[in-house]
């Protein structure tokens, strides 16, 4: 495999573009060569955990003729991979052209931890990163996608780095999407915990799969004023020297 | 803290008020948290010993898959099976009528004081305030269920229903309503609880239980067990009624040596109940003890339409372990009675708004973050995150008034979704959006309808422009 | 409610067809007996769970020490003839205990055996992969001797001893079925006040399990 496709997804293209270009730096690192489809936007997964099925089946749509003809496709987040993988088929239920599309699309779409270390067979980078660093799984990559120890595998392999263990690394952070919005109380102190475990590892760096979590996670710690900060597995893995 | 016991079928369910104030209560959050990651611990140290178990949990699945399918035939058999061993069967289509059965028993024996072990099924049907009406004496047995009664709560967790009270609080309870010397020696608690309930075992006219299984083919009911009260029940009073949710068939005897693998692990972590009782008909010519006679109460109560409704048939496998409540992040913090039904954490989620439970339900669904946990440990490899996706849908099909602004944000998102220029131009109206409320580093606030995510968090500054308006980082 | 309308409506959410036969129940290896024996012995172990593996001749002192150990005088033997041919009601006379006559009555059980200091009773099987004695409710053992006392003995016999629940169901699915069985797997307990574990909260809090070698009663 020479050439892969970057699903940007939504947060990302938006808020943390430094993510794509450490995503693409750290592709690039392995050999490949990266199309970023201009026409990509979102896999739907918002409206769809919001019950909004058929808003979610229109995105779906586009997305799966976005990337017809990609080779493979890598993303940043596990969340929106297994949007693709065990949702869109769900999705088209009732569609069965559509449905087929879907599991061939998904049979190419990758986490980029797991494209890395299952589907490449590489778990060193060859990444420089200077500091303590903890790791907080999110669920969808974690039970969804049965990410246990590749992201673990590339962080531990990155120079320089202090890996520190999260107690409870792979209990909910609490975003869940809408959740955050409708159920703030609980999310909150969903939160709060996270924090706390961070704060005991003593890391001045939290990282994860998915920036979506990152997000919240990094809300909360400035919020509560606690100095440590939040990074995509990607920027850490594209680090040197 | 906790409501009153109530009516479950005629109550309002507000989750939210719910979860705030079992929130609010720090007590109750140390207490319950403690409980579901002592369960949650337990049940991974033996499970790490058992290398079998995800075939048990295959095999627990099909047996229940299998049976649901073809529960109508079951039905049948297992009527034939308790009435050939001299038991009396009854069909309940709804709560109303399995009350309806249940107290023209108890009118018929004339009986004044009933004892009961644990059901959540008839807490479902609101049996106990039913009795009470009558000027019947209720007397939940079990330790957990008995403080819930005198505390005049409902259960907190369906396996542990008082895993939420502190020793203290149970002592002011015991000293309150037993006038038991004070204490809060769980030991010479439960000794105050033994004393008290021996007597009302030994008086009792009438025993209640619930069914963990009824076997098809012999016509037997299960009931698994720590305490010995579910054995007082169905031993001691000359009549016992189970009551049983139609979903609880297996077909046969050699199917309880699966689910025996699979439920008290996944309940408390144990590797077997201390009791578990194996109940076929009343008691035989000869014997001294069991009862005279032995009703079988079966409840439809909305399960033939859920067992009719294929997207969700699978959640009337559940066998109500509680191993989805012990893991749930939401359950832990929200405690039972925020759910405002028996069935709590995330399959009540899915249950209680499929049972037709009381306005409210529809927004229990929503009260997940779709982490999984809970489908990670179900013994019946119940998709329940799947579950909640499906009844969000029909939440939203169902039109909720209040959603409408959700649906329009909805409409646009997908509109800006599908077509490149759109996403573009919705993205840099976003961020302009969000510039305005910038201060420092971050957005320490944002305004309605956003602003409760910054009640607890900041939200990031926009970047200059989005990584599709750069060069790509090339 | 009629049972034709509610199975009517069952049967048109199920379809109604005609089930194939259940899934098969696989059975996890069976262990030799030795094995068997040791796991038995070692899962039952607990405070609280105590197991003796003894010769026939050998069965009635064991009992009356335990007894004796704990001062019980009352006693509520089953009448179940291995009692007899292991010689334990003689051997309870001869120690001096008082024997509550097995009751007939459900009257009886409430006065006699509730009072008791101890039950013992024969159990129909007993399961090494769970560690659980299986009892049967007959006329010549009432279900309330193992539960009403709050010490109860329990003897197996050797051979009744098997691998595995399934190897327990399948003997159970061969016989007439008893109004009332009881797998028992430890003492009565509870952990509903504060998680601490307390024995003895509505039956026995101790409860003895002794196998029997050479028992053929």
């Amino acid at each position: 495999m020479t050439r892969v496709a970057l699903f940007t997804t939504c947060l990302v293209d938006h808020l943390f573009p430094q993510v794509a270009r450490s995503t693409i730096r750290v592709l690039r690192r392995a050999g490949l060569e990266v199309d970023v489809p201009r026409a990509q936007t979102c896999c739907g997964q918002l409206p769809f955990n919001d019950g909004f099925w058929e808003e979610a089946r229109r995105i779906a749509r586009y997305h799966l003729q976005v990337f017809a003809d990609s080779e493979a496709v890598v993303a940043p987040s596990g969340s929106c991979v297994t949007m693709v993988r065990h949702f869109y088929p769900t999705l088209f239920a009732d569609e069965p052209a559509l449905q087929t599309q879907a599991h061939e699309v998904a049979a190419r779409t990758y986490e980029l931890t797991e494209f890395l270390v299952r589907r490449l067979g590489v778990s060193d980078v060859g990444a420089t990163f200077r500091g303590r660093v903890t790791y907080l799984a999110s669920c969808h990559g974690f039970r969804e996608l049965h990410l246990r120890d590749e992201p673990l595998r590339l962080l531990q392999a990155v120079r320089a780095l202090e890996y520190v263990p999260l107690d409870g690394m792979d209990e909910c952070c609490g975003f869940g999407g809408a959740f955050s919005l409708k159920m703030a109380e609980i999310s909150g102190a969903m939160l709060a915990t996270k924090i706390d475990a961070i704060r005991r590892t003593g890391a001045e760096v939290v990282t994860g799969t998915d920036i979506s979590c990152l997000m919240h996670v990094q809300g909360g710690l400035e919020r509560q004023h606690v100095p440590v900060r939040a990074m995509h597995l990607a920027e850490i893995l594209a680090g040197e020297g | 803290m906790g409501p009153e016991r109530a009516h479950h079928e005629a109550g309002q369910i507000d989750f939210l008020d719910g979860a705030r104030r079992a929130l609010a209560d720090p007590a109750f959050q140390a207490n319950l948290q403690r409980a579901v990651h002592t369960f949650r611990q337990n049940r991974t140290r033996v499970l790490a010993t058992l290398p079998e178990w995800e075939t048990w949990r295959e095999q627990a699945r099909a047996i229940k898959a299998h049976t649901l399918a073809h529960l109508d035939h079951y039905l049948e058999v297992l009527d034939r099976s308790v009435r050939g061993a001299g038991g009396q069967v009854h069909w309940a289509a709804d709560a109303e009528e399995a009350r309806r059965i249940i107290l023209d028993l108890a009118g018929r024996h004339g009986v004044r004081r009933i004892v009961k072990s644990k059901s959540s099924t008839t807490s479902e049907i609101a049996l106990n305030p039913a009795l009470e009406e009558e000027g019947i004496e209720v007397t939940e047995t079990d330790l957990g269920e008995f403080i819930m009664q005198l505390a005049d709560e409902e259960p907190v967790h369906f396996v542990a229903p008082a895993i939420h009270k502190s020793p203290e609080q149970v002592a002011t309870l015991f000293a309150d309503r037993l006038a038991t010397p004070r204490t809060t020696d769980p030991e010479a608690l439960t000794q105050a609880a033994r004393l008290h309930l021996r007597e009302t075992f030994l008086r009792a006219e009438m025993g209640i239980s619930g069914v963990n299984f009824a076997v098809a083919e012999s016509g037997t009911i299960v009931l698994f067990e720590n305490e010995g009260n579910a054995r007082m029940v169905t031993t001691l009073p000359r009549v016992h009624v189970a009551v049983m949710g139609m979903e609880k068939v297996v077909p046969r005897l050699a199917d309880l040596a699966i689910m025996l693998r699979v439920l008290p692990l996944s309940a408390t972590g144990s590797r077997m109940a201390e009791y578990v009782s194996l109940i076929t008909g009343p008691r035989r010519s000869g014997e001294a003890d069991g009862p005279d006679e032995f009703h079988l109460v079966i409840l439809d109560n909305g399960r033939s339409r859920i067992l009719g409704d294929p997207e969700v048939r699978e959640a009337l496998q559940c066998i109500r372990c509680g191993a989805c409540l012990n893991v749930c992040p939401v359950y832990e913090r929200a405690g039972g009675h925020a759910y405002g039904s028996i069935y709590s954490g995330p399959i009540g989620a899915v249950l209680t708004p499929l049972l037709g439970g009381a306005s409210g339900a529809g927004e229990l669904p929503f009260a997940s973050t779709l982490c999984g946990a809970c489908a990670e440990v179900c013994p019946v490899k119940i998709d329940i995150p799947r579950l909640l996706l499906v009844m969000r849908r029909r939440a939203v099909e169902g039109s909720r008034a209040a959603a409408w602004m959700e649906r329009v944000g909805m409409r646009i998102y997908a509109l800006a979704a599908t077509s490149e220029r759109r996403w573009a131009w919705g993205g840099r109206a976003l961020r302009a959006a969000l510039r305005l409320f910038v201060r420092g580093a971050t957005v320490p606030r944002l305004p309605f309808p956003f602003a409760a995510w910054t009640r607890y968090r900041t939200f990031p500054a926009p970047p200059p422009e989005a990584f599709r308006d750069t060069d790509h980082g090339a | 409610m009629e049972r034709e309308v509610f199975l009517a409506r069952v049967r048109a959410a199920t379809g109604g067809r005609p089930p194939e036969s259940p899934p098969h129940v696989q059975s996890p290896p069976t262990h030799d007996r030795v094995a068997l024996l040791r796991d038995l012995a070692d899962r039952w172990r607990r405070p609280h769970a105590v197991s003796h593996h003894v010769d026939a001749a050998q069965a009635a002192r064991t009992v009356t020490e335990i007894l004796r150990e704990r001062n019980l005088r009352r006693i509520a033997p089953s009448a179940h003839p291995l009692l007899a041919a292991l010689g334990i009601p003689e051997a309870l006379r001869e120690m001096g205990a008082a024997i509550i006559p097995l009751p007939t009555t459900s009257d009886e059980v409430r006065t006699d055996l509730a009072g008791a200091d101890a039950g013992i009773t024969v159990a129909a099987y007993a399961v090494a992969e769970t560690a659980t004695l299986v009892e049967r409710a007959t006329p010549i053992q009432p279900r309330a001797v193992s539960l009403l006392p709050p010490v109860h003995i329990a003897l197996v016999r050797e051979e009744d001893v098997v691998a595995t629940l399934d190897d327990l169901f399948a003997a159970l699915a061969r016989e007439p079925v008893e109004s009332g069985i009881v797998l028992i797997s430890g003492p009565s307990g509870t952990a509903d006040i504060a998680l601490q574990h307390v024995v003895g909260v509505h039956g026995p809090r101790e409860i003895h399990l002794i196998v029997v070698d050479g028992a053929s009663g």
